[in-house]
């Protein structure tokens, strides 16, 4: 101990700590985050008077918190800090001031006096703190601030009650008591249709129910095949919504003259073209130009699936020496290819699979050198583009440097590489940096001219830890390009012609901004700081836990929860609860990362097993903190999970189609009628997605059950008896009745569509006898109705001619009552709660 | 253990209980008032729209059109003579109030929105027309339509997110007699669920949207039949794309088939203009403009002109000096810009900004500059419009009003800074 707490102090926590002592013996009391406030009460009943020995204990008390306070709180708080500065209450001292435990201390009490020690725990976990969570909840860390906290609060509250706040204390195994865990087969279908966008084969259920395959392998296979590469995308593009660039935002630029590796032969088609569709539509180099933005867009995302998929370190996301290319952008790149395509790509307007296929590959298609040399550029696998220039091999930081990174994060010559260090932050280490500056900020300090960013303390907050990391991106330009100015730099001219900048001949970065580089440490060569930048964030703690972030709303189905900010709004204690409960789990989950060796896949099964995605309904306690966690009902399913479930169950999905104009692509109902109906994103006008349904959302997913109701029932009305998906046993041409086999038939579709073992004589099972009944006695001829979804219901009625199973159907009254009997049936099953939610 | 059928049956009454049929006879139009909030995203600049600035001797140019050119202004309603505010303002002033001189206390884009639209710079609080809705029309069919722009509803309502485009065919009604049957199964589908041991608060919350939708059938029908097939197409913006107008209008018959009560919009573009120069804020307020003339105009064709309440505001301003690129950065000051036809208050601009666009300190009672007046902040923004629309009560019920807050007589048209 480097130093002693003043007697006036010693007084007031030795009575605190009578308190917890005299209270420890009647009532347990777990410092786990929430509210102190039932402990504080209890004790303020109890008017418990100073105890012998109380002292020593308060003093070895006090010496542990401010081990805790002195390594996660000085940083920001010391006097004259960043904190105090920008008008926070608490300044603190280190321990080389001799006067550290009386000063600190005495300030924790003022704040204390004034706000509660509750204030001072929400903001070490979060709550509207500038420097967000520094205490991980349910931590030793939290648990030393907490006692301490708990005894200073006692000694104030039990002669002053400042504590408003009153909750029940949790911890995080209790709490998971008062909700269902989802079965064993529930939870491996809500795995499945997550992970893999398909429901499991009665196969693989079987194999699992009879103990062939333990739970934990039967994920880790669902992490296979193209539903998984989809969910990878999907969720990859969530969070970096490059997406955009193929959905409104301007395409990816490349300028003929920076790649004239290929650009003589391919990017002059794209040079000059106005974006204007209906002009080139059906024009060659406006294919070109969508397959090559495609290409661009889509690489930060699928350099992800493809770390995933091959089991690669996760963190080679930022540190690959390569980035993936299609045949095209491998054109355009002058890429090289370990595992080249053998097929020689050709662009006559007939675009295959072939063309949408990405690969790992090296780009050697930029030039940064003068002009001088002459290098032989190969084309097409063989002839030469002569080139004046020298490519070079593309500094590659993972998807850090992709093309669609840096132009969808763009720079300009005032943001400096700031919303690229923005958006690095909040992807890869998990700090919203804007976020962080929600402290008001007055006008007199953004009216400072001189160098605010740099000098002032209202801006600093926040830039320096910025703008080291926005210069860590120092090579790359507006656009993106390597050193667009003159091969030497990105600094713009108006910068380096001003005689007051002080910029000297060489210089890469900006003398009047912070150094390039991170947490302290400067980039040690220019040349490759952003490479040495996806070191760092890779070997920093937070990465982990950022990645956990990344992935939870793919997973989970739900944002991350917010740390709440106001304490007078409803449910603040509630909340921050959630928020600390969840914390903890994203820890817990993070750690299991590290210790596999940053396996995304292990990650994802363990989150798959965590009890935020295994839990069911609400069964009694807590009930109000599961509310505000957005727990106790099943995972709304996004509209790609609901196309995928579909085409799993039915073999199609709603007027799905191949389009192969441009690109080959799948486009379905959802997908392209009623995406942001049901919740999904364009990346570029809404790019947060609606996680709870709506009046309108449900319209959506009644459109939807219709579609599938109508074309099933049809097809399933043309197949021979033993070849249907469904509808095996049932007699088409014959009026039916209440029978064990047609309640088997309805058993197996509760089974199937919804997940439930629902007996034979069950209401589930009366309601759909019932409803088949009265509406094939009631139908009146509405003419087909697989005209809706022609081109679905042509494709499977050609599958039934190939395998030689179908029937004439639909030919007597009988036979249409109940084929539309059946459709409302399929309706009703499809647009339930139990088929729209896993 | 599930909640019982006694307490489903409370939590849901009139729905369970009886027929679609019945059920939709119960459910009435909203018949107003309507709001809609626009959404300049990334902080447009004032001295280029409703608080116009001249260039100061000896300070740095605050704008280029201030070498050639006049202020302009309608009363005491001051704009600047560009794009198309003489177009706009000439034809709506008289129904607006503009509250210049808003400090958002911010740089932040994320916070600026949420302190403009939420009354607060912190998380948790609901949008005002989040709360608007809540408070007016709960279960109205599409109670809030957001399109696709900063939205918070925390639970007091459900938000409907849609395109514009995709509306129309998304409350397309399906055959009758196959709706009828359905629906009489779904209710009991409901029942069914209800006695089940997995039920709960939670899920019958979310049932609660089934409820509400087949409630409101025939308003949506209503509104299926007037949703015109074209869209509208809005002007030419900075970067991107707008469908501003397109959101207006599906929001207008939304709000005259009585199945809407509020609507958040955005004004699309980038209005985040750090160095691409006057020129950007030009092209996004002459389309933002435009948009407005077009929504005043229908909402005269439909009739809900005195009816509707429109406010229009951004992140936060920006700087009163061009940097060395010909952008402006973030500034925090702020304004909103509030319609509504036919209003006795319309006409006037309050609060004020000094000539370097600083925010002045106004006299809550007198709405004149004081000393002893406050800075003006998007609270009492919306502390005065939650007592004009009336919804100053429920807020308060709801633990999202503003009661320790300084009570500016915005709407006294007696009144102006």
């Amino acid at each position: 101990m480097a130093g002693k707490i003043s007697r006036h102090h010693r007084i007031i926590v030795s009575t605190a700590m009578a308190c917890i002592l005299t209270l420890s013996m009647v009532n347990s009391v777990s410092a786990y985050p929430g509210s102190l406030g039932t402990a504080l009460s209890l004790a303020c009943q109890l008017r418990i008077s100073a105890a012998g020995g109380a002292e020593a204990h308060a003093q070895n008390l006090y010496d542990a918190a401010d081990a805790v306070v002195q390594n996660k709180c000085i940083g920001c708080h010391i006097e004259d800090g960043i904190a105090p500065k920008a008008g926070a209450s608490l300044a603190l001292r280190q321990t080389s001031d001799p006067t550290y435990l009386d000063f600190n201390f005495s300030n924790f009490h003022a704040l204390s006096e004034a706000r509660s020690s509750q204030y001072i725990l929400n903001k070490a976990q979060g709550a509207a703190h500038g420097g967000g969570a520094v205490i991980e909840p349910f931590s030793s860390d939290y648990k030393l601030l907490a006692d301490f906290l708990q005894a200073l609060a006692l000694g104030t509250t039990c002669s002053s009650s400042s504590l408003k706040k009153q909750a029940g204390n949790s911890n995080p195994d209790a709490l998971w008591s008062g909700i269902n865990t989802l079965s064993t087969p529930q939870l491996y279908r809500k795995a499945a249709v997550v992970l893999s966008r398909r429901v499991p084969t009665t196969e693989e259920h079987d194999r699992l129910s009879l103990g062939d395959i333990t739970l934990d392998a039967a994920i880790d296979e669902l992490m296979a095949g193209q539903g998984f590469h989809d969910f990878l995308i999907t969720g990859a593009n969530d969070q970096l919504l490059t997406d955009a660039f193929t959905n409104g935002l301007f395409p990816i630029q490349l300028w003929g003259s920076w790649w004239p590796g290929t650009g003589e032969t391919k990017m002059t088609l794209f040079d000059n073209l106005e974006r204007n569709e209906d002009l080139y539509r059906n024009n060659e180099a406006w294919e070109l130009w969508q397959a090559n933005n495609y290409g661009h867009a889509r690489a930060p995302a699928e350099l992800i699936a493809y770390v995933v998929e091959n089991d690669k370190p996760y963190t080679e996301i930022l540190t690959a020496d390569y980035t993936m290319v299609t045949p095209l952008t491998a054109d355009i790149l002058n890429a090289q290819l370990e595992d080249p395509w053998s097929q020689k790509v050709v662009y006559d307007g007939e675009y295959t699979k072939f063309h949408k296929e990405f690969r790992p590959a090296k780009n050697f298609g930029t030039f940064n050198s003068p002009p001088g040399g002459e290098v032989c550029i190969p084309i097409d696998g063989g002839e030469c583009y002569p080139s004046s220039w020298e490519p070079f091999e593309w500094p590659h930081a993972g998807i850090l440097n992709t093309v669609a990174f840096l132009q969808r994060y763009p720079t300009t010559e005032t943001n400096r590489n700031r919303a690229r260090a923005r958006w690095t932050y909040k992807f890869f280490l998990g700090l919203d940096v804007e976020a962080s500056a929600a402290r008001t900020t007055d006008a007199a300090a953004l009216a400072d001219k001189n160098n605010p960013t740099l000098l002032n303390s209202a801006c600093t907050v926040c830039h320096r830890t910025l703008d080291p990391v926005a210069g860590a991106f120092q090579n790359y330009g507006e656009l993106g390009f390597f050193r667009d100015s003159d091969f030497t730099d990105t600094l713009p001219w108006s910068y380096k012609l001003d005689p007051e900048s002080g910029y000297v001949n060489g210089d890469t970065w900006f003398r009047d901004m912070r150094t390039p580089g991170m947490n302290g440490k400067p980039a040690p060569d220019a040349s490759n700081s952003l490479q040495w930048l996806a070191q760092q964030i890779v070997a920093d703690p937070r990465f982990p836990v950022a990645t956990v972030e990344f992935w939870w709303p793919a997973v989970m189905g739900r944002a991350l929860l917010k740390a709440p900010e106001d304490p007078q709004l409803p449910n603040y204690n509630e909340e921050l609860e959630a928020f600390s409960l969840q914390r903890y789990e994203v820890n817990k989950l993070a750690g299991a990362f590290v210790q596999n060796q940053f396996k995304l896949k292990v990650l994802l099964r363990e989150m798959v097993l965590s009890p935020w995605f295994a839990s069911g309904e609400v069964v009694s306690q807590n009930a109000k903190l599961f509310s505000v966690a957005r727990l106790g009902t099943r995972r709304l399913l996004t509209p790609e999970e609901l196309d995928g479930k579909t085409k799993s169950l039915f073999g199609y999905s709603v007027m799905e189609e191949e389009i192969t104009n441009i690109l080959p692509t799948t486009g379905t109902f959802v997908s392209d009628f009623v995406n942001i109906a049901l919740g999904g994103i364009d990346s570029y006008q809404v790019k947060s997605r609606a996680r709870e349904v709506s009046s309108l959302s449900l319209a959506a997913f009644e459109q939807h059950a219709a579609g599938v109701a109508c074309v099933v029932s049809e097809i399933e009305a043309e197949t021979v008896d033993g070849q249907r998906q469904y509808l095996n046993t049932f007699e088409f041409s014959s009026t039916p009745t209440d029978s064990e086999e047609l309640r088997a038939v309805l058993v197996n579709l509760y089974s199937r569509l919804h997940g439930r073992s629902v007996a034979a004589e069950s209401d589930d099972v009366d309601l759909l006898v019932d409803l088949l009944l009265e509406a094939q006695s009631t139908h009146v001829s509405t003419g087909p109705c697989h005209l809706w979804d022609n081109i679905v219901y042509a494709k499977l009625a050609d599958d039934l001619d190939t395998r030689g199973v179908r029937q004439p159907a639909n030919t007597t009254p009988v036979e249409q009552a109940n084929t539309w009997a059946w459709r409302l049936i399929f309706d009703y099953m499809v647009a339930h709660y139990d088929y729209i939610n896993e | 253990m599930g909640l019982t059928r006694r307490k489903f049956l409370a939590s849901t009454a009139a729905l369970i209980a009886s027929s679609r049929v019945s059920l939709v006879q119960g459910s009435s139009p909203y018949d107003g008032p309507y709001l809609m909030t626009i959404h300049a995203n990334g902080g447009w600049d004032l001295s280029l729209f409703c608080d116009p600035k001249v260039n100061v001797p000896g300070e740095l140019p605050i704008t280029n059109w201030s070498e050639a050119g006049d202020t302009q202004s309608i009363g005491n309603i001051l704009f600047a003579p560009i794009a198309n505010n003489d177009d706009m303002f000439r034809k709506i002033a008289a129904d607006s109030l503009v509250i210049n001189g808003v400090d958002t206390q911010t740089n932040a884009h994320q916070t600026g929105e949420r302190h403009t639209w939420t009354g607060s710079p912190s998380e948790g609080r609901p949008t005002l027309a989040a709360l608007y809705a809540a408070a007016k029309a709960p279960n109205a069919p599409i109670a809030l339509i957001n399109n696709g722009i900063f939205g918070a509803d925390q639970g007091l309502v459900r938000t409907a997110r849609t395109n514009p485009g995709g509306l129309k065919e998304l409350v397309r009604p399906r055959n009758s007699t196959e709706e009828a049957l359905l629906s009489k199964y779904k209710t009991r589908g409901l029942n069914v669920l209800s006695e089940q041991e997995r039920y709960n608060d939670a899920l019958a919350n979310r049932m609660g949207a089934f409820e509400t939708g087949m409630q409101g059938r025939i308003l949506l029908d209503e509104l299926y039949l007037n949703l015109p097939n074209e869209m509208p197409q809005s002007q030419g913006v900075y970067q991107g794309e707008s469908n501003l107008k397109a959101q207006i209008q599906t929001g207008l018959v939304a709000f005259s088939t009585g199945t809407t009560a509020s609507v958040e919009c955005g004004a699309g573009g980038n209005w985040d203009t750090h160095s691409s120069g006057e020129f950007s804020q030009v092209q996004n307020i002459q389309a933002l403009n435009d948009a407005l003339i077009y929504l005043w105009d229908m909402a005269d064709e439909l009739e809900i002109r005195d009816k509707l309440v429109v406010v229009v505001s951004s992140d936060f301003g920006r700087t009163p000096y061009y940097n060395s690129f010909g952008g402006k950065d973030h500034w925090p000051i702020n304004s909103y810009l509030i319609m509504q036809g036919n209003a006795d208050w319309g006409g006037r601009s309050v609060g004020q900004t000094d000539a370097l666009q600083n925010a002045e300190k106004i006299d809550p009672s007198t709405l004149k500059v004081s000393n002893s007046g406050s800075l003006i902040y998007p609270k009492h923004v919306h502390h005065a419009l939650h007592r004009y629309l009336g919804i100053d009560e429920f807020a308060a019920q709801v633990g999202y009003g503003f009661l320790q807050t300084e009570q500016y007589d915005f709407f006294n048209p007696n009144l102006i800074t």
